[in-house]
């Protein structure tokens, strides 16, 4: 046991150096989104979605083929490499939730002209969509693979964040305690659901064949 | 018990087919795999490996059917099995002494040292990628080294780099002899590919052409048991198509003398060199 938990944190080492590039550039982004946001430029919630809807495209190169072929000859098998993406993916969704929180009650809490109420539903559904987006995610790159898993990938994460910025002043009127809390528990059940797409995941990956171009 | 133990293993891709291949490898014994570019050879390692799975047979690592269970015995090179380019070595190094029990990472800078890979630097590029995919393998002290080098034409290196041109290819050839000679001078149990049975170097030699396995066995005896057993074309039907393995000029290749001329008795034979062998199966060395 201690062997497999040090394994899988050799694992998740990896996979943050691997994106620990990728990281820098996204936090600077994000930062930006709420340097603009605090200056009036645009509202908080615009802010809030960016910012985590950035940390969801993150994990994308982790997929590519020399990210990913040569876990294979690992003698701790494929089954704690795809845990490791898996947990990897999750981290920075929930990281990025906590800190677009924390900056968020930072930056507005004691501001008189943003209601906090639009910021924190977006940033609830934003987390929401993402958990579930990683569940849909995790198979469908394992199935397709990086290249031809991309397109929907990207279309499975654009299309709500669409919808969500064309309706959100609707969604201001839906805020009520009970909304935050279906959010919440939604959240809840993504990272349960987690588990099940993981093992989908994993099933794929196994069946993959890894030569299919090669000879 | 066998290193490796092959039974009738078949493996269908859309414009190729390797099989119906068996063979045992005893333990210690190094096999060398021979043929020329797309001959099979790399799909036969991705076969036997797990990596692709089998149509048909039955595979076993040292007598088990799980690979999964002996994969930390084998240190596997294989030019699709390259490293990430944003790591360095000594992050690497740091990630697999964790995976591998006896990881040894003095050995492992040795071997950056003897390839001129920087040990804190990131890896520049496939070729150094390739090379410290060897490094990982010896650091990790397998019980066999399994080493494919690429070759110029694979399919496989055209994808990752279509800059390969001559000069580059030259500089991909120093960097894989720098490889050959620490493959060579690793203590361990070895399967490697190669593009020339004249190279060959070890006990064992499998020779494959278009995915079929046309000689196996010990290297030595093979060479001086084969030969050519002279005929004129129109006569080759007095002859059983499984009694010889090739049609070459003026006659056809066999694999033991002594056993045909028993069945052929009227037919004369003659011993052939390796480097006549070699060239019949495998072309001139460029």
């Amino acid at each position: 046991m201690v062997n497999t938990n040090r394994r899988i944190q050799s694992l998740l080492y990896k996979e943050y150096l691997l994106l620990k590039q990728s990281l820098r550039v996204y936090g600077g982004l994000v930062l930006l989104y709420w340097i603009f946001a605090k200056l009036g430029i645009y509202p908080p919630w615009i802010a809030v979605l960016m910012g985590q809807i950035v940390p969801i495209l993150a994990p994308l190169s982790l997929f590519q083929r020399e990210n990913s072929d040569y876990l294979a000859v690992l003698p701790s098998g494929r089954e704690l490499a795809v845990f490791a993406r898996y947990l990897t993916a999750l981290a920075l969704t929930m990281g990025s939730f906590l800190f677009n929180l924390l900056i968020l009650l930072v930056l507005f809490a004691n501001n008189s002209n943003n209601s906090l109420e639009l910021p924190l539903i977006t940033l609830l559904f934003a987390t929401f969509m993402g958990v579930f987006t990683l569940d849909i995610a995790l198979p469908l790159f394992y199935a397709l693979g990086s290249r031809r898993g991309k397109p929907w990938f990207f279309l499975m994460v654009l299309t709500p964040v669409a919808l969500l910025a064309l309706r959100i002043q609707e969604l201001e009127q839906f805020y009520s305690i009970t909304l935050v809390f279906v959010l919440f528990f939604g959240i809840l059940m993504g990272i349960l659901a987690g588990f099940y797409s993981f093992r989908v995941a994993l099933g794929y990956h196994l069946e993959k064949d890894i030569a299919s171009e090669n000879r | 018990m066998y290193t490796v133990e092959l039974t009738e293993v078949t493996k269908k891709m859309s414009h190729f087919q390797l099989g119906e291949i068996s063979l045992r490898l005893q333990q210690g014994e190094d096999l060398d795999l021979v043929g020329k570019n797309n001959s099979g050879k790399t799909l036969f390692l991705w076969s036997i490996l797990g990596f692709t799975k089998v149509n048909s047979g039955e595979i076993r690592w040292f007598g088990r059917e799980n690979l999964q269970q002996t994969i930390g015995e084998l240190g596997i090179v294989l030019p699709k099995l390259c490293y990430p380019l944003s790591l360095s070595p000594k992050e690497l190094g740091r990630i697999f002494a964790v995976h591998y029990p006896k990881w040894q990472e003095k050995e492992f800078q040795h071997q950056l040292e003897q390839l001129k890979i920087p040990y804190h630097q990131p890896i520049a590029g496939t070729m150094q990628a390739f090379a410290c995919g060897l490094a990982v393998a010896l650091a990790q002290e397998p019980t066999v080294l399994i080493y494919d080098p690429p070759e110029k034409k694979d399919k496989a290196m055209e994808e990752d780099m279509n800059e390969i041109q001559e000069e580059n290819w030259e500089k991909w050839q120093e960097m894989l002899e720098k490889c050959e000679k620490q493959v060579e001078e690793a203590s361990c149990q070895k399967i490697i590919t190669r593009n020339h049975l004249a190279d060959a170097r070890g006990e064992v030699v499998a020779l494959l052409e278009e995915g079929k396995l046309l000689l196996y066995g010990n290297r030595k005896e093979l060479m001086e048991n084969c030969g050519k057993m002279m005929i004129e074309k129109k006569e080759l039907w007095k002859i059983a198509p499984n009694d010889y393995v090739k049609v070459m000029e003026n006659g056809v290749f066999i694999k033991n003398k002594t056993e045909f001329h028993d069945k052929y008795p009227k037919f004369s034979t003659e011993t052939l060199t390796l480097e006549e062998v070699s060239e019949l199966f495998t072309g001139k060395r460029g």
